[in-house]
């Protein structure tokens, strides 16, 4: 069985039930839209496709217990996961905003400690994760000069106010 | 008409970090450290307003200024309602355990009388010994995070009469060390478990051989490292033999039989211990990776002029290491109560060296060496000769290696057993002396002579040097609002008046207390204090570092 999901940019993709019941979001839509198709306004058909390749492939994973704010802190990222995620700034930044609209909610549950029994949305949460924590190695290490270069950055402080804040955070500087 | 493949609207809307939403860039950074949530902040004004903004980076940004961070695993049970709390709840509950920590109050003490036995401390556990039939053959582990006095473990007798032993929450290991009954026996080291006192499960022998010899079982120190053991057994003239073993498989892995003055963790698996080779040459530092056969020795010369501290009959000896190696894993034992915070080992360190004939100090930053290390093994790599040449490095010369990483406290004035010296809170060394002044310090050296004659016989001192760099006022403070906020000095020490030995703990107030009686040498402070005081101000215990009783911070409310 499968249903048919519409991007906003208007492409049709046909997609196996089971793979589109790790997404939230569709998961809770499917329930009202009957055979229509389903359409998703914030994501464009690029994105989907890299969304529904990481369902694809973590189809058959256990959902992961609940979460219960012990969640590991590390960065490190499985071989697969690590290609998936190879991918331009902008693609990486649009899967994690994706990976949020489509429900990346066990995250927000975990800072706001409201219980849940089992996360559905585990699936893309991870998506999402898995690409936070690339942002997050992209950081490590660096200056607020090389982030600025990295990201892009328009530096819009005045000098005085850039003298303060590194002066806040000399003590940090190796820790 | 023409169309362009992008317009500058569709630029406006691409994906950037800075575009991000807020609960987005705060996931983000909260998995990294305070340093780079800091630098993110600098960049621009949006980012530096989320973080000020979000309760977790500002939880993570304040630990890191007490040189802490978040335990990635928290055991399953933790007291104080901890996973119920929010980061803010977090946040405001530190900030009053640093505020209330200020005043020594009898609740936030533990107290133990300590007389002939030993103790030691990891991750907010002070484990020691005690007495049984005068036979020193029981320990306690005592949660030092929990509020209830009662101890995580007791075992009145284990069976054997402990010279000295270790422990090691992350590998349920405890180390007991027993002298020999009789003559012809030689000592042993027996393996239990730290949950059942019994013989540990995963050690293929539980009892190691020590072969027999005279050593000072005062002296004897066992350091436990994941599968490390290291037995170090200094002889009566205070040098002796380091022996290291897998303790799981029970084979030596390396050995040091003679001529060894102290050994010290400085990382996990970084070991560091003094070696005098010869009456002719100089004492050294010597740092290896002890996991790794094929590792380099680093070779530290410890004095400049050997023949001058030759004269002096120089036997040094790591007197103690700032803190223990502290790892985060998933096997913690599930109904021990932890410190839901860890030091953060990016946090500087020190190892005390102290000099017992010239009552020489010498203390060393260990971060500092871990780079030195990596620096000389990367060098070796490179040149095959240096890998055959048995991993050695040539001994570096003190003035090469030393400069703002080693420095030296002394006086010829003062007798060893005078000064007490102990560890507070990583990189924080404080030391404790009676009747004269503890040490006397180049800088300051007149200052300090004037100040001696005014001192008062009854005086005591405590010297407490912070070689961590962070200005606290200024982290804490930086919104203008807590000026007083600036952390205060715990110290764990152990007085020996009249053969009554009790561990007890200062609180050493943010601020002098009085303007003339400290004096500043950058980060370190020397106070002067009447003994009276120091013993009404003193409430008895031993805190490795603070905790925080969450859920009194929250019931005052």
């Amino acid at each position: 069985m499968s249903i048919t999901i519409v991007t906003s940019d208007n492409e049709q993709f046909c997609v196996e039930k089971l793979v589109a019941q790790r997404i939230a979001l569709i998961e809770d839509m499917v329930e009202n839209a009957g055979d229509r198709p389903i359409p998703l306004p914030n994501v464009t058909a690029s994105v989907l496709r890299k969304i529904l390749e990481y369902c694809e492939h973590h189809k058959n994973d256990p959902l992961p217990p609940y979460d219960d704010g012990s969640r590991s802190r590390t960065t490190h990222i499985s071989e697969w996961d690590q290609k998936f995620i190879t991918v331009d700034q902008e693609m990486l930044f649009e899967i994690i905003l994706a990976a949020n609209y489509l429900e990346m909610k066990p995250l927000l549950y975990v800072r706001l400690n409201v219980p849940r029994v089992q996360c559905l949305t585990a699936c893309n949460a991870v998506a999402g994760d898995i690409g936070c924590k690339t942002v997050a190695n992209m950081i490590k290490g660096k200056s607020p000069e090389e982030i600025r270069k990295l990201f892009n950055i328009v530096n819009n402080f005045t000098p005085e106010e850039e003298a303060q804040i590194r002066k806040e955070a000399e003590w940090a500087e190796d820790r | 008409m023409s169309f362009v493949l992008q317009s500058p609207q569709d630029n406006m809307t691409r994906a950037e970090f800075v575009k991000l939403p807020l609960e987005i860039v705060v996931h983000i950074l909260e998995q990294l450290r305070a340093r780079d949530i800091l630098a993110v902040g600098a960049t621009c004004r949006r980012l530096k307003f989320f973080i000020d903004q979000s309760s977790v980076l500002q939880l993570i940004t304040e630990l890191a200024v007490q040189g802490l961070r978040l335990r990635t695993y928290p055991p399953a049970t933790q007291p104080c309602g901890l996973k119920t709390m929010s980061p803010a709840e977090r946040l405001d509950a530190l900030r009053r355990a640093i505020q209330r920590s200020t005043q020594a109050t009898d609740d936030l003490a533990y107290k133990f009388d300590c007389q002939g036995v030993s103790y030691a401390t990891q991750a907010g556990l002070l484990c020691y010994t005690t007495r049984l039939n005068g036979h020193v053959s029981g320990i306690v582990i005592q949660s030092l995070w929990e509020a209830s006095s009662e101890p995580w473990r007791r075992f009145d007798d284990l069976g054997v009469i402990i010279d000295a032993f270790a422990f090691d929450v992350y590998e349920d290991l405890l180390v007991l060390i027993s002298s020999p009954l009789t003559a012809g026996d030689n000592a042993k080291i027996h393996l239990r478990s730290l949950r059942t006192g019994l013989d540990h499960p995963r050690a293929s022998s539980a009892t190691l051989e020590l072969f027999s010899r005279n050593f000072d079982s005062e002296k004897t120190k066992v350091l436990v490292s994941g599968h490390i053991l290291i037995y170090y057994g200094p002889d009566y003239d205070g040098w002796g033999c380091m022996m290291v073993w897998d303790w799981t498989t029970g084979e030596i892995t390396f050995k040091m039989l003679d001529r060894i003055g102290g050994v010290a963790f400085i990382s996990t698996t970084l070991l560091l211990w003094i070696e005098h080779n010869d009456p002719d040459t100089q004492s050294q530092i010597c740092i290896r990776d002890i996991t790794d056969s094929g590792s380099i020795t680093l070779r530290l010369a410890l004095e400049d002029d050997p023949i001058l501290y030759m004269e002096h009959g120089i036997r040094p000896a790591v007197f103690f290491m700032a803190s223990t190696p502290e790892r985060d894993t998933p096997n913690l034992p599930d109904d021990l109560p932890l410190s839901p915070y860890i030091h953060d080992e990016t946090g500087d360190t020190i190892v005390c060296i102290y000099s017992e004939s010239m009552n020489l100090f010498n203390i060393v930053r260990t971060r500092a060496l871990l780079s030195l290390y990596e620096e000389q093994t990367l060098a070796a790599m490179s040149t095959t000769s240096a890998m055959e040449k048995g991993c050695e490095s040539s001994v570096i010369p003190r003035e090469e290696w030393s400069q703002g990483v080693a420095f030296r406290i002394h006086s010829e004035k003062v007798q060893p057993l005078d000064a007490h010296c102990t560890a507070i809170s990583q990189a924080r060394l404080a030391l404790l002396g009676f009747n004269r002044e503890i040490f006397l310090s180049t800088p300051s050296l007149q200052e300090q002579e004037e100040r001696e004659q005014r001192t008062e016989f009854t005086d005591a001192f405590v010297a407490v040097l912070d070689f961590n760099t962070r200005p606290i006022r200024l982290a804490n403070g930086k919104r203008g609002e807590k000026e007083s906020d600036e952390s205060s000095l715990f110290l764990s020490y152990m007085l020996s008046i009249d053969d009554e030995k009790v561990w007890h703990r200062l609180v050493i107030p943010p601020r002098p207390i009085s303007e003339d009686q400290e004096i500043t040498m950058g980060s370190s402070h020397i106070l002067t204090v009447q003994l009276d005081d120091l013993l009404s101000i003193t409430s008895c215990s031993a805190l490795p570092f603070w905790t925080v009783h969450e859920d009194d911070g929250i019931s005052n409310d």
